[in-house]
């Protein structure tokens, strides 16, 4: 085991729960961050609808192309990750950017922010260290950071997507690193399902403004369905069916499946 | 079986537990996480043979040492849990608790620790009331210049014992001196966050981590060190702490919740049952 670059970047503060040999962003051990033009997309939109320089907290793993596009609109970025070599590449390549590394249980509670982006769901947020917040905690948590009038953009991974549907090995028997507390049933606070999670929103006094379901992968979806409208419309149904079957074909191709996502 | 499981008499006070002969533990199949680390559970550099089980002392040991790579891992607590049961607080009146017993950060065969102490000695006369205790670790407790120090500071100097190195001198024990020093005094107190300072809260001492922590030779900075363990458990930091959160941080640490039932040691220990030939 070796510590990454020693040098820490004097914009990086270590927070605590800092994990110091682990990375979210490592394709070599299958962990990807949220990244993508879509998410990417999404995140800006957000920032560019808040007005003037305001304070953005960017939670968990995400790209760090995907920071830098929400940097290049001129929001004053924070970015909360518990990976030191995660929070240290965004911290080199953005200098102005403020990283904090650790768990989401210490976050400064006084501080807020006038959009949280946390487009790579929120079981990324605690660390192996100290407090294990739930999905719930998680939330409040966040919540509690955002101004008032604030935006939350904010991904939640279904646990009965397709893509969960068609892996060969169910989330149950996942044995890498990253699995070491079961992650979705264990959970109560979890919502199960995009109404859940309307209805869990609503109650922390939020308004939904928009909701998508994201295909092929939540990390990095390629397609983006908003909700309603496509019932009375066949040849928009026949669209949507078309983009989102080839999106998946183009994700799985290759790859063993259990059955064909497509279908 | 790694020598480790025999440090401090740890495997002695588990085979007492399982009703069996404490001066003659059984070989037990696997590792003992023998002290409070921020680590996977193993000292670094221990030789792991692959799947053998882990048995660590807290879920947050657990999941860090998952994240590391190790399976077969088994969360059982501390021994010093079990020695506490094996050896509950007499009950009735008791003399008082009194002054404060200080564990200075300590080093081991491999590797020394280096650090002013007549600046820790000054800082402990600053901040403690009342009558003072060194507890030294057996390396520094044998060297006279240290040793010397301490002494010359007016503090009551003790030492818990050989810890044991490859199963040779091991202070069966060990722990049971320990228990009965840390439950004659006030406050327990060091300048690392240490095993000896959890022991302490758990057994009834409140507990307070100040003063330089001083370095170790070659301490392995992969998990962050003194600056880590400060961001973690702030609480702990300080001249005079938060006692109940101290000590249910303590019960998280030494796994409280999780102590198994004799028969549920035997079985993962592979330790025959009290009255079978022995193995």
């Amino acid at each position: 085991m070796t510590m990454p670059d020693t040098v820490v970047p004097s914009n990086l503060r270590l927070i605590g729960g800092e994990m110091l040999v682990w990375s979210d962003d490592d394709a070599t051990a299958g962990r990807v961050a949220a990244h993508g033009r879509l998410l990417g997309t999404l995140a800006e939109r957000a920032c560019r609808a808040l007005p003037g320089a305001r304070r953005v907290l960017v939670a968990g793993p995400h790209s760090v192309a995907l920071v830098a596009r929400l940097a290049a609109t001129g929001v004053k970025i924070t970015c909360l990750v518990r990976a030191y070599a995660d929070g240290a590449a965004v911290a080199r390549r953005l200098p102005d950017a403020r990283v904090l590394c650790g768990s989401l249980a210490k976050l400064d509670a006084d501080e807020q922010f006038d959009a949280v982006v946390a487009l790579d769901g929120l079981h990324r947020l605690s660390s192996v260290e100290g407090a294990d917040l739930t999905w719930g905690e998680s939330l409040e948590r966040l919540i509690g950071a955002l101004a008032p009038d604030g935006r939350l953009v904010l991904g939640l991974d279904n646990l009965l997507g397709v893509h969960r549907l068609v892996e060969m090995t169910p989330w149950y028997a996942d044995e890498t690193d990253a699995a070491w507390s079961p992650v979705g049933e264990y959970d109560e606070s979890r919502p199960r399902s995009l109404h859940q999670l309307g209805e869990r929103l609503g109650r922390a006094g939020l308004r939904v403004a928009a909701s998508y379901a994201g295909y092929p992968l939540p990390g990095a979806p390629s397609v983006l369905v908003g909700a309603g409208g496509a019932a009375d419309d066949a040849a928009l149904r026949g669209f949507l069916d078309g983009t989102i079957s080839a999106a998946l074909g183009d994700a799985y191709a290759g790859t063993p499946v259990l059955s064909d996502p497509r279908r | 079986m790694h020598h480790a499981n025999h440090f401090y008499g740890h495997a002695h006070v588990l085979a007492r537990y399982c009703g069996l002969d404490p001066e003659r533990p059984p070989r037990l199949h696997g590792y003992v996480q023998h002290g409070w680390n921020i680590g996977d559970g193993l000292a670094p550099g221990t030789p792991y043979v692959a799947r053998s089980p882990i048995y660590l002392w807290s879920e947050q040991t657990r999941r860090r040492a998952w994240s590391l790579g190790r399976r077969n891992t088994v969360v059982i607590g501390a021994p010093w849990v079990y020695l506490q049961q094996l050896e509950p607080e007499p009950a009735g009146p008791a003399s008082p608790r009194e002054g404060t017993i200080f564990y200075p950060f300590h080093g081991w065969e491999k590797q020394k620790v280096k650090g002013d102490h007549r600046g820790l000695i000054s800082m402990i006369k600053e901040v403690e009331e009342g009558p003072v205790t060194i507890c030294l670790y057996w390396q520094e407790f044998q060297t006279r210049r240290i040793r010397r120090l301490y002494e010359r500071a007016g503090f009551r100097i003790v030492c818990h014992g050989y810890r044991g190195y490859w199963w040779d001198k091991t202070d069966t024990r060990f722990l049971y001196h320990q228990l009965a020093e840390l439950r004659r005094h006030k406050r327990v107190a060091s300048n690392r966050v240490s095993s000896a300072l959890w022991y302490g809260i758990l057994s009834g001492c409140e507990p307070a981590v100040y003063g330089d922590p001083m370095v170790l030779d070659d301490e392995d900075p992969t998990f962050g060190g003194i600056g880590r363990i400060r961001r973690q458990w702030p609480e702990l930091h300080g001249t005079h702490v938060d006692v109940a959160l101290a000590r249910e941080l303590a019960r998280e640490e030494l796994g409280v919740s999780f102590i198994a039932s004799p028969s549920e040691l035997r079985e993962m220990f592979k330790w025959p049952s009290p009255g079978d030939e022995p193995l």
